[in-house]
């Protein structure tokens, strides 16, 4: 806690190095020139180098909470940890699922992979941005880049073996636009509705074969999701892909992360947080049952299991 | 023209779309059933399929009858929604007997094969349900829109009926029951 400390005290004391440095600059200018809007001269190349020379020991301090908090309080819960905080989850992996916007920035970090109760998981933060354009009247253009999703993105072993990919959206997850959630192969998604008016009410499912989506989401399926809708701040998605589950949560949140660094950590708090966070992943494997592989048979087909068409005509 | 010939053809015209437009969501509603319809074959196929096996495993071990597992369950197609609830009892049956029977034959338990097909019995039961829910979840919206005015008017006029639900087992209700008093 100590060496944390340190860094996170030389951290600050660059960032006010920095701050004072651009502002006792900028005064002298003024006060040598008598012109107040060389301040702006100065502050905005001050900003541009304050943040350079911020970038290492932060990134010191970072490095050194996720190294030895972040994948210690991991260990703690999961077996066959990997964990790298400078990847994630590859840009290719959700968009083969066809199910989400994949925008035109994209950012992952925070990787984590690993077992809970034997479940195999992978996760990291995600965060995707879509460029968006505007000219005002004069016609001068403008481009911006608007946050899509950010959030968590985890993907588990699903325990049932289904042929039809499926999707379960809670109304107002930022990706509604169905043309852009499934690219060119929207026709093959299908609205379903579910026999649960309440269900439908809050979510949007969608899927390339009915049977699929009832065999999936069952009457206790669909209570599970609604309590995970109501135990979590963000919208969720749920996209069943080839046999897996990908689940994403919206919560504008980037998960492990040091606090402040103008505030000492406690250790007592960042444990506590830290088993918060650690706890967005085993709530989806202990509320969804994940570890039940009570359907998860081999992998044989109908006529495998059975002999020839017991129908007579 | 006449004004008043015009707004009659207007309606006339107005009244031959509406009909078209609700008897084709009728069509599509009927044409939905039959879809899950098929859907319940196929899941009784998958059951069907794995009763065999079962009472082929069984046999191996308690040198049974397979007469005395499982009374003739005959698939044919076309069958009405009643003679499907029929068959699906009957193996419900047949596969509880086998089950009854397993518990005098700790080796037929404790046997691979038997415990690959429980988990398959497993599945085909969770499959058999999916197919149950969808087509329920159909007839459902349809038979409320044979009811609904001005629907119901035009069903009439088709000469539709209401479809019958395919019901869950006895024993499954039971389960339900059960769980509830938890």
């Amino acid at each position: 806690m100590d060496e944390l400390n340190e860094l996170r005290i030389a951290a600050r004391n660059r960032l006010l190095c920095c701050i004072g440095g651009v502002v006792a600059l900028g005064i002298a200018a003024v006060a040598a020139t008598r012109q107040p809007f060389l301040l702006f001269f100065f502050l905005v190349p001050g900003i541009i180098v304050s943040a350079l020379l911020m970038k290492k020991p932060r990134q010191r301090y970072r490095a050194a909470f996720k190294q030895a908090y972040v994948r210690r309080a991991l260990q703690s819960v999961f077996t066959d940890l990997y964990y790298d905080p400078e990847r994630g989850i590859s840009y290719d992996t959700i968009a083969a699922t066809r199910m989400m916007n994949m925008g035109d920035r994209f950012r992952s970090e925070d990787y984590i992979s690993g077992r809970y109760k034997d479940i195999p998981f992978e996760q990291s933060d995600v965060h995707i941005e879509e460029e968006r354009q505007s000219t005002d009247s004069e016609g001068h253009t403008t481009t911006e880049y608007v946050t899509i999703f950010r959030g968590r993105w985890m993907i588990f072993d699903f325990n049932k073996t289904f042929k039809a990919n499926v999707q379960i959206a809670q109304k107002g997850f930022p990706n509604a636009k169905r043309k852009r959630f499934f690219g060119k192969k929207e026709e093959l998604f299908k609205p379903v509705e579910m026999e649960s008016e309440v269900f439908n009410k809050q979510f949007r499912v969608f899927a390339q074969n009915e049977h699929d989506a009832f065999y999936i989401i069952t009457p206790s399926f669909m209570e599970r999701v609604q309590s995970l809708a109501a135990h979590n701040k963000g919208k969720l998605l749920f996209c069943f892909v080839g046999n897996r589950l990908h689940i994403a949560i919206h919560d504008n949140k980037d998960s492990f992360e040091p606090g402040s660094i103008f505030k000492r950590p406690d250790e007592e708090k960042l444990t506590q947080k830290l088993r918060v966070e650690i706890g967005v992943i085993t709530q989806f494997i202990d509320e969804l049952s994940l570890d039940n592989n009570l359907f998860k048979q081999s992998q044989q087909s109908p006529a495998e299991i059975g002999g020839g068409s017991p129908w007579i005509n | 023209m006449n004004p008043v010939l015009v707004v009659i053809i207007a309606a006339v015209v107005l009244l031959v779309g509406y009909f078209i437009s609700i008897s084709n969501r009728l069509n599509r509603a009927r044409v939905k059933i039959d879809e899950a319809g098929s859907d319940i074959d196929v899941s009784l196929t998958k059951r069907y399929d794995v009763l065999t096996k079962m009472v082929d495993v069984v046999k191996s071990y308690a040198r049974y009858e397979k007469d005395a597992l499982f009374q003739t369950i005959q698939l044919r197609q076309g069958m009405t929604m009643r003679e499907k609830n029929e068959a699906n009892r009957l193996m419900g049956e047949s596969f509880e007997r086998i089950h009854a029977l397993a518990e005098n034959y700790p080796e037929l338990k404790a046997s691979a094969n038997y415990n690959t097909l429980q988990k398959a019995i497993a599945d085909v039961e969770e499959h058999l349900q999916a197919s149950r829910r969808l087509y329920n979840a159909n007839v459902s919206r349809y038979n409320q829109m044979l009811v609904a005015f001005p629907t119901s008017m035009i069903a009439g006029m088709k000469g539709l009926t209401k479809e019958e639900f395919f019901s869950a087992e006895e024993t499954k209700r039971q389960d339900v029951k059960m769980d509830l008093n938890f």
